[in-house]
């Protein structure tokens, strides 16, 4: 990832533009035949894809078992709001944690690894966290999932605003990822972010500049799992239950595909891209047929092979054709050609 | 007392032994020179120097501090630093940021997250200082990958120089330089010299018979040969080489 | 008495071929001694068994009969551990440790030596361009003077070939045919039938001109 333009700002023109498009979804998203609730979805998705792109494409970490800390953040939010505290803020915070907990118990086994090891090592403790989930039918209900899960209304003291309703619950989590949004972008842009980056390139050469590469890995693949749990906590109290598929292989999948199809490895905002481009295909192309999986994966195949930098990769390069210089350049170019 | 010191090192990979009861010693300011023929260890002898190779017996110091078998990240902290024979860049940072990230003062900032890189005066400044005494002060803002082979080495060298190292390690710094790039890297290396100790393995060895102060040749693991240039060249074969038709 | 530092006693090695039926496809005889510190140039054509009589020195290969004798030890009776205390094999640039242990180490004699006494040099590769040659040298010499005995192999293909082995070597051994013969100097070397034809033409000419 190249350093875009803006990185030094704490909030950015295109972070501003983004916000207030997305403020306006709940005005027209039932007109174009869509629903508010695929828009609390795409939300929670791209934090969680934003959390995982940390990894991914900035320190350059495959996690293929991210779905674990996602589902741990889920079940942390229910379980504390049965059998602790029914509020929002110490569930979300509980999912957080959750989720942080889980990433760095597994990240002081890993972190010592590089490569397809590392790949094969996310894979395999992703599969026991959701094996776990699975048989431990006592604590999250096992496969029948834990249900009620309640919308908690945010309280602020004085006032208390309700959740129950989607539009109520969108704003909250926009407000919430306009936060992870600026949190992350700060993060990716400074003096620990360029670290990563430089040990995504080389951790030979990250290590002999001095930098203990093991810790930034630890780190960053602790914060990205309790970042990827708080999305959890957010969408169990969006579905009002907590299922242990989310946790599974597949499901950790999609967020893989959802990541490289939008352009996580080139772009900030590549792993949104690809939130919305898969929610929506699945239900646009899902009314149609029941194997839509089928046309997404085509079309994971496609971007792989023809467009590796994803959908935001393609639209940088458009970009950089459309750009002024390059136009300028391009005039003289065939000044000098007819000269 | 030298600052960077290695004792009867010994490195065997599977039936090989590479390195066998090596000893060095680099003095504050020296240059010292490490030649011999291909694979006969010089790269695993920086490899031990840095913490990237552990050897199976033996002991190196850096000012009398015994540093054998740290991690190289706690190596370089202490101030040696590397240059590699095959090159790594951070191919996606620009030159500036390349020399950036490997300022100490950056690295002490390592795990803050909360302000940014991106146009920070400090670190912008040194590195700017640092590109200018290699050369490269009109390419800070080239992605690495795009720069031309022989800018490519200067950064390398301006990298391993941000760290404001005690001892700067280079591995065949002129492979792939024209005559022109080796010239420059000559006079570079000229004028640090004396700042900051400096051993280069290198195969040019009119190269490194005009720069360095002492010299070890290296062969079947072992130093052969050890001395200044003017006590090498008295050796007949020398006179005889390319570099004794030279004078 | 100190004993010789090196004895190769009816050594014999044979290559053969066939399950059943063994035909000896290779064989290589020495029966030779080296009292005292020396530099030695073994010479041969390729395949003639330099690197398996080194090898047989080292103790990396077994001889099918005889015995190697290192400052009065069998090496291959040695621990294999401790063989590098008593010679030293180096391959191109590096040296090589491979012992095919067939007896364990613990029935096995510990080394007389504690450092090495014979140092074998496999086909060192010489070049005019780099100057490495005469460190080379001065290494071999240094070893000689420390009371060493070392070998140096090498296929004479160049002039200067010839002028390495007539300047550093002190007597001879030419590995041909099957036996590995010693010659006690290189005037003695050029004059031999064998290793004329060895040389070729040129090269003898080349030798001649030396001696
Ligand atoms: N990690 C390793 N595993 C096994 N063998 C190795 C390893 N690293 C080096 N070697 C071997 O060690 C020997 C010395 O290698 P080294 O790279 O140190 O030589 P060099 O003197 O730097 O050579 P060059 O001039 O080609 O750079 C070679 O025979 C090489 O094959
Ligand atoms: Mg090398």
């Amino acid at each position: 990832m190249k350093t875009p333009p803006h990185a030094e700002k704490l909030i950015t023109p295109a972070m501003l533009v983004l916000g207030l498009v997305l403020a306006t979804v709940p005005l027209w998203i039932s007109r174009v035949g869509l629903y508010p609730y695929l828009g609390v979805e795409i939300l929670i998705w791209s934090i969680y894809a934003l959390a995982f792109n940390l990894l991914l494409g900035t320190a350059g970490l495959p996690s293929f078992g991210h779905g674990a800390y996602f589902g741990i953040g889920a079940y942390a939010f229910g379980l504390t709001q049965f059998n602790v505290a029914p509020s929002l803020w110490l569930c979300l915070a509980a999912a957080l944690l959750a989720g942080g907990i889980a990433g760095a118990l597994v990240a002081l086994f890993i972190s010592h690894r590089r490569g397809i090891y590392y790949a094969f090592m996310t894979i395999a403790f992703g599969q026991i966290f959701w094996f776990v989930a699975i048989k431990s039918h006592g604590i999250t209900g096992g496969e029948d999932g834990l249900l009620k899960i309640r919308r908690l209304p945010v309280d602020l003291g004085l006032v208390s605003i309700d959740l129950s309703s989607n539009t109520a619950l969108y704003y909250f989590v926009l407000l919430a990822f306009m936060l992870a949004a600026v949190g992350l972008w700060r993060l990716t842009h400074s003096p620990f972010g360029r670290v990563l980056s430089a040990i995504r390139q080389s951790e030979t050469r990250a290590a002999h500049l001095g930098y203990p590469v093991r810790l930034y890995k630890f780190a960053v693949f602790t914060i990205s799992a309790a970042l990827s749990g708080f999305a959890g906590g957010l969408f169990a109290m969006a579905q009002n239950s907590a299922f242990p598929d989310v946790m599974s292989l597949h499901y950790s999948g999609y967020i893989v595909m959802m990541v490289l199809v939008g352009g996580g490895m080139v772009s900030f905002w590549g792993p949104v891209v690809g939130v919305v481009v898969f929610l929506v295909a699945r239900d646009v192309i899902g009314a149609y047929t029941t194997s839509w999986m089928l046309w997404f994966g085509l079309l994971f195949i496609a971007v792989v092979l023809f467009k590796p930098e994803g959908i935001a990769g393609a639209v940088q390069g458009w970009w950089r054709q459309l750009d002024p210089r390059r136009l300028r350049e391009g005039a003289r170019l065939s000044q000098v050609l007819r000269g | 007392m030298a600052v960077l010191e290695a004792c009867d090192i010994h490195v065997r990979f599977g039936d090989r032994v590479v390195l066998e009861e090596i000893s060095f010693a680099v003095e504050p300011g020296e240059m010292h020179g490490i030649m011999g023929p291909n694979g006969a260890g010089k790269t695993t002898f920086f490899n031990v120097l840095t913490g990237r190779v552990k050897p199976s017996r033996g002991e190196v110091r850096i000012e009398g501090e015994d540093v054998t078998g740290l991690p190289s990240h706690r190596i370089a902290a202490r101030g040696i630093a590397r240059s590699f024979q095959i090159m790594t860049l951070f191919d996606e940072f620009t030159a500036l940021e390349n020399v950036e990230v490997a300022l100490p003062e950056f690295r002490a900032r390592g795990f803050d997250g909360r302000r940014a890189a991106v146009g920070d005066r400090g670190f912008e400044s040194a590195a700017r200082a640092v590109l200018a005494e290699v050369g490269l002060a009109e390419k800070a803002g080239i992605v690495a990958k795009d720069l031309p082979y022989g800018d490519r080495r200067a950064l390398e060298i301006a990298v391993a120089l941000a760290q404001r190292p005690r001892v700067l390690c280079l591995d065949e710094p002129t492979s792939g330089l024209g005559s022109d790039g080796r010239a420059r890297l000559a006079i570079l290396i000229a004028r640090l010299k004396g700042r900051l100790s400096i051993v280069t393995i290198e195969h040019d060895m009119e190269f490194l018979f005009g720069l360095a102060d002492r010299i070890s040749v290296v062969h079947w693991g072992q130093v052969i040969a050890r001395g200044t240039p003017a006590e090498l060249r008295q050796n007949a074969w020398v006179q005889r080489s390319n570099l004794g038709r030279l004078q | 008495m100190t004993p010789p530092l090196l004895v190769l006693e009816r050594l014999k090695k044979v290559y053969t071929r066939g399950a059943l039926v063994k035909r000896p496809t290779f064989t290589l005889e020495a029966d030779l001694e080296f009292p005292e510190s020396r530099i030695v140039g073994v010479l041969g054509p390729n395949g003639a068994g330099k690197t398996t009589l080194f090898e047989m020195i080292t103790g990396s290969n077994a001889p099918t009969e005889g015995r190697v004798l290192v400052a009065g030890a069998d090496i291959h009776r040695v621990k294999y551990k401790e063989r590098d205390r008593l010679a030293i094999h180096y391959h191109q640039s590096y040296q090589v440790r491979s012992f095919s242990k067939r007896v364990p180490s613990a029935l096995l004699a510990r080394s007389p030596t504690p450092k090495p006494i014979l140092h074998l040099f496999d086909e060192p590769q010489f070049n005019t361009q780099d100057g490495y040659i005469g460190f080379m040298l001065d290494f071999f010499r240094k070893l000689r003077a420390e009371g060493k005995l070392v070998f140096v192999c090498l296929h004479p293909t160049a002039r200067y070939h010839l002028e390495i082995l007539k300047e550093i070597g002190e007597s001879f051994l030419l590995v041909h045919g099957g036996k590995a013969v010693p010659k006690a100097s290189f005037s003695e070397l050029v004059v031999d039938e064998r290793a004329r034809g060895y040389l070729g033409p040129d090269m003898t000419a080349t030798a001649e001109a030396l001696a």
